[in-house]
């Protein structure tokens, strides 16, 4: 139980966390690339921003076809593009590489992550960062690799 | 029963404390009685229980659904409670609960964790009494002036509303659509319509800029006139209309009802009245007849 001064610190260093939030919260987002009205940004419709996933499997021929995400794989990656939006390049697509081998029956997957963000400037809504996965589902139904290279961070 | 934030940390030899005059800042002069902070939060878990019923409802979700009840648990307990003089048993389980369960999942997003944090908030000042209505209604209405601030700085500094970019690329959502057709010019509307989306789009007529920047100035300009003592009356007033203004687009119904709750703390002797009472539960009618007749226009 608090006391009423107690309590009053508690709140007036509240209010001093929120005033100044915006100011690391702008740098996380820029560091970790989420949606900048995630994460407490404390402000809705500020600019656009979308995570595209583009994904690959491969067959049993060997083939590599672009995959056209429904039922299962669709919720699959409607749910990574939720977490990626908060936690940006933390949330890796391992959880979804797994989900969608299972459901395709595939070993292989390459997965590209880009973020989509709107130059208020130019009025253009341009992919700034890119990044590249690829897996393998062991025989042991363990899953191999992950991110290919270092984030890609196009020039604006 | 009333309180008065500075009263309770000064001393006869300092005066108040850095803590006592940030928030003696948003004091309310004396009107913050602890029926009125009960109200407020029986009508605020009212409101979030019900949103999360309807959450769950929609998406078949039983972790809302008992976020809900026990919101709704919440709100019962208030109004029992308050007629005892202090809060004491109801709100803490009850509101840190409702907390985990909104934060679970980021897809749950800024309204639902905005109003976890300003629940948490409330369950740490457990037991509510008169003496802690005034510090409770104060962070209440910091939030306000915060929210709004910071609503229109991020706009000013990701710069999408000063050539009208950011509402140019909402030109084929349906909230957004009908207001732009309004504010621009039908060559230019149209030209929008076709644009290639790849392209640079934004607004060029006058009323679409207008349109455009009174956005974040509104925003900021609400901030400030609840900031300043003087110009607070006008500042709720000007608030009121600005969040409805913007739930007429935006349609976030949901976010709009708990925002303009937080605003009447402006004005506590709102809540001594019934009209209050009566308008959360007639905007939750209102909110589920629309749901029934024409799911998904509005959000919660």
């Amino acid at each position: 139980m608090v006391t009423d001064a107690w309590l009053q610190r508690l709140y007036a260093t509240i209010v001093v966390v929120l005033l100044v939030w915006p100011v690391p919260h702008y740098y996380l987002t820029d560091a970790i690339g989420s949606d900048p009205w995630k994460n407490l940004g404390l402000a809705m419709y500020t600019t656009n921003f979308d995570v595209r996933v583009a994904i690959r499997y491969r067959t049993a021929d060997d083939r590599w076809p672009r995959l056209r995400p429904e039922g299962e794989s669709f919720e699959a990656i409607e749910e990574f593009v939720e977490y990626r939006r908060t936690r940006g390049r933390l949330h890796e697509p391992d959880d979804l590489a797994r989900t969608l081998a299972h459901a395709l029956g595939t070993d292989g997957l390459r997965i590209v992550v880009a973020n989509q963000v709107l130059d208020g400037e130019r009025g253009v809504f341009e992919i700034v960062r890119r990044e590249r996965f690829e897996y393998t589902l062991n025989a042991d139904g363990t899953l191999g690799g992950g991110r290919l290279e270092s984030p890609d961070d196009l020039p604006r | 029963m009333e309180s008065s934030i500075s009263d309770s940390r000064m001393t006869e030899e300092r005066g108040p404390g850095p803590a006592a005059r940030i928030l003696g800042f948003m004091d309310g002069d004396g009107a913050d009685d602890f029926r009125t902070i009960a109200t407020f939060l029986t009508l605020l878990c009212l409101h979030v229980g019900l949103r999360h019923l309807h959450l769950g409802l929609r998406e078949s979700q039983s972790i809302f659904l008992a976020s809900g009840a026990i919101a709704l648990a919440v709100a019962a307990g208030c109004a029992f409670e308050s007629r005892r003089g202090r809060l004491r048993w109801s709100l803490p389980f009850g509101v840190g609960t409702v907390a985990l369960f909104a934060s679970h999942k980021p897809a749950l997003g800024n309204h639902a964790a905005l109003e976890s944090l300003l629940l948490l908030a409330v369950a740490l000042a457990v037991p509510v009494t008169a003496a802690r209505a005034g510090t409770i209604a104060a962070l209440f209405r910091w939030s306000c002036v915060l929210l709004f601030l910071h609503s229109g700085m991020q706009k000013i500094v990701y710069g999408a509303y000063f050539n009208g970019s950011f509402l140019a690329r909402r030109i084929h959502d349906d909230r957004f659509a009908w207001v732009l057709d309004l504010a621009l010019p039908k060559a230019e509307f149209a030209a929008l319509q076709s644009a290639d989306p790849l392209g640079p789009m934004v607004l060029e007529s006058v009323g679409g800029l207008l349109l455009s920047n009174a956005v974040y100035l509104s925003e900021v300009g609400c901030a400030l006139l609840l900031a300043i003592p003087s110009t607070r009356r006008l500042g709720l007033f000007a608030s009121v209309l600005t969040v409805i203004g913007i739930e007429v687009v935006a349609r976030e119904v949901g976010f709009g009802l708990t925002f303009i709750l937080m605003l009447l703390l402006f004005r506590p002797q709102t809540y001594a009245g019934r009209g209050v009472v009566a308008f959360v539960i007639g905007a939750h009618l209102a909110l589920g007849v629309t749901e029934v007749l024409a799911p998904g226009v509005l959000l919660w």
